[in-house]
Formats: structure tokens, sequence, C-alpha cells
């Protein structure tokens, strides 16, 4: 089974894999994104599921947007 | 006013990606040090009426960058506080569209550049903003890839006691009065204080005819009491710059450039000197 890191490096060269995860979520809880990833023959150590919880959860935070 | 701290705690770099939507996007290794999200910003009106030779080019463009994460005290970005190694600390990525069929040109990046900052000096109300590069360095570091430095540039910090206290990321709200109790800018440095050097930098290559800029920037200033504080004195902080923007992967989906809305500033939207 492939790693995150060669999820990202998928993700690169085939943008759709990009959309994919962007349109997924959000993940209720750990085991819902390790099932996603899974899916795909990717497999997630627990850093990289508390990474993209924490990123998931700022980017859900509309008070994060800022332009000039 | 600020809410919940952003804080967040991590033990490595992790890829951090671009927000939905957008075109290209990119995707960054970011240190625990600093905040995972990356902020898109549209260039386009930045990007009007750049000097290129003896005539003037109007492009489309983005931005991605990062900003350190918050201190140990306060929740905004180390980026806002002159006591910290990450003071004026940013990397992120230019990404300029071709135009009928061309490569936007090396040259332009100069004049977008001290535009974008211009503007992000408005939008923290600084009264009378400011930027200018000085000397351009242009070096050919490969088949289609240079390494471009701009040097003696001038601009003023980004802190001030007009910075707004509400309607902006916590990441970016910065008390613009002492706080009891807490170091605070204005007892290192005056109202959006002059630089004393801007550093900016970065690799320059063409992904997909986009012109893109992995740039990072540092800052040297001098405090009220005249000592000298430089981004290149921290140099672990100041290398997480250049492993963040290095890491950058571009993600271009064919679409042609997507940028986020523009943002409508309040006030007269100034260039600054070309």
């Amino acid at each position: 089974m492939k790693t995150y890191l060669d999820f990202v490096s998928d993700m690169v060269d085939d943008p759709a894999l990009f959309d994919e995860l962007s349109t997924a979520g959000p993940f209720a809880d750990v085991d819902e994104l390790r099932s996603w990833f899974a899916e795909r023959d990717y497999q997630l150590s627990d850093g990289d599921c508390e990474a993209l919880l924490t990123q998931q959860r700022l980017v859900a935070d509309s008070d994060e947007e800022f332009q000039y | 006013m600020t809410s919940a701290s952003p804080r967040v705690q991590s033990s490595r770099r992790s890829p951090v990606f671009s927000p939905a939507g957008l075109n290209p996007s990119v995707v960054f290794d970011v240190p625990a040090a600093w905040y995972p999200r990356i902020y898109p910003v549209n260039l386009t009106p930045y990007a009007q009426n750049l000097p290129d030779g003896d005539d003037h080019l109007s492009l489309r463009a983005l931005s991605y960058y990062l900003l350190p994460g918050p201190g140990p005290t306060y929740s905004h970005s180390a980026y806002f506080d002159p006591y910290s190694p990450y003071f004026h600390l940013m990397a992120g990525v230019y990404i300029v569209a071709p135009a009928d069929g061309k490569r936007a040109p090396i040259e332009v990046l100069s004049a977008l550049s001290v535009n974008e900052v211009i503007g992000f000096f408005q939008r923290f109300r600084d009264p009378e903003p400011t930027a200018s590069v000085g000397e351009v360095t242009l070096t050919p570091t490969g088949a289609d890839r240079w390494y471009l430095e701009f040097t003696d540039n001038q601009s003023h910090l980004c802190v001030g006691s007009h910075m707004p206290q509400e309607g902006l990321p916590t990441l970016f709200t910065v008390p613009n009065k002492p706080v009891a109790g807490a170091r605070h800018w204005s007892d290192l440095i005056d109202d959006y204080a002059d630089a004393d050097e801007v550093l900016g930098f970065g690799d320059v290559s063409y992904h997909n005819e986009y012109l893109i800029w992995k740039w990072r920037m540092g800052i040297r200033f001098v405090d009220k009491m005249g000592q000298v504080h430089d981004s290149r004195s921290h140099p672990h902080e100041f290398e997480e710059t250049r492993q963040i923007a290095n890491s950058a992967r571009i993600i271009d989906r064919g679409t042609g450039i997507i940028p986020p809305p523009a943002y409508q500033f309040a006030g007269n939207r100034k260039r600054g000197p070309q």
C-alpha cells in the first residue's frame, strides 16, 4: 500500500486526485479519513491524519479568509 | 476581535494544499512552526500596465503564500512580532499566466511584487505605504530556470497603530496598542517604520507556460535602541522559508488561470514606483 507522500506525488501528476480530496470532505473523524484513502490504496499514519484534519478545520473556518 | 487561538501543534513538515476551486493549485511542505494554511491572492489587479521594456503588459496572476504561526503568548502570526526571529518572514509562489499565447517575461516580477506589497500595506492601513525594488539580479540556473534576487529594496515594516482590530482573521489581527503584561511591537519600533533592508529572492521557472516564482522574503531593521535585527541572523527560521518556497508543487488542470475573487479595497488602489 502506498503512503500519504505517494498520494501527494501522485496528485501533482493527476489533478483529479486533488479535486477528489477537495470535494470529499469534510471528514468526520480519523476512521472516515483513513477509509477514503484506503479505498484508493493509500495508508495514512497518525501524523498524516492529524495534519489533514487540522487543514480541514482551518479551511472550514470562514474567519480565515484574507484578501487584499 | 481575536477569537480562539489558531495555534496548531505538529511535529514535522506536512504537505498543505491550496484551497479548492483555483487553478493552478499548489502544495507546500510546511514546517511545524508555520501556520498550515495557504492564503491565495488575486494578483491580477496588481498586474496591470506592468513595464516591459518600452511597452506595458497587463496580465492575470495569482499568489499563494504562508505565514509563520502564532508565538507562545499571542494568537496572531509571528510575522508581525518584531521580537520574534519570524518577524517579516514569508514564503510563497507567484503564478503569472501567459498572455496572447506568450509567456510573461520575468522582468514583470519586480513591479508586480512592489504593487502587491503596497496592497498588503494598504490592507493594514499604512497611511503612506511604500515599497520599491533596488537592484534586480537574474542568474540562470538551468534550462528555463533562474534565480531572481532583489536587493537594496525599500519598504515600511508592516505594523502600526492603524492596524484593523476587526474583520481580519485571527492570524492577521495584531493589537495596535500595548497590552498590559505583554511586550508590544511599539516598544521596539515606530508606526510603519522604515525597514533597513528587505530581502526578496527565489527560483524562477515556467510550468505549462505559466511564469512561476517561488519566492521568500526576510527583513533587516534597526529598533528604537539602535539594535540591528536581521532575518539572516536566525539561520534555522530563515532556512525554513527556503524549504517552503522550494517545496512548492504546481498542479495545473489545463483550464487556464482561475484566481480567487479580487479584493475590493475601500480606498484607491495605488501602484508603486515602477
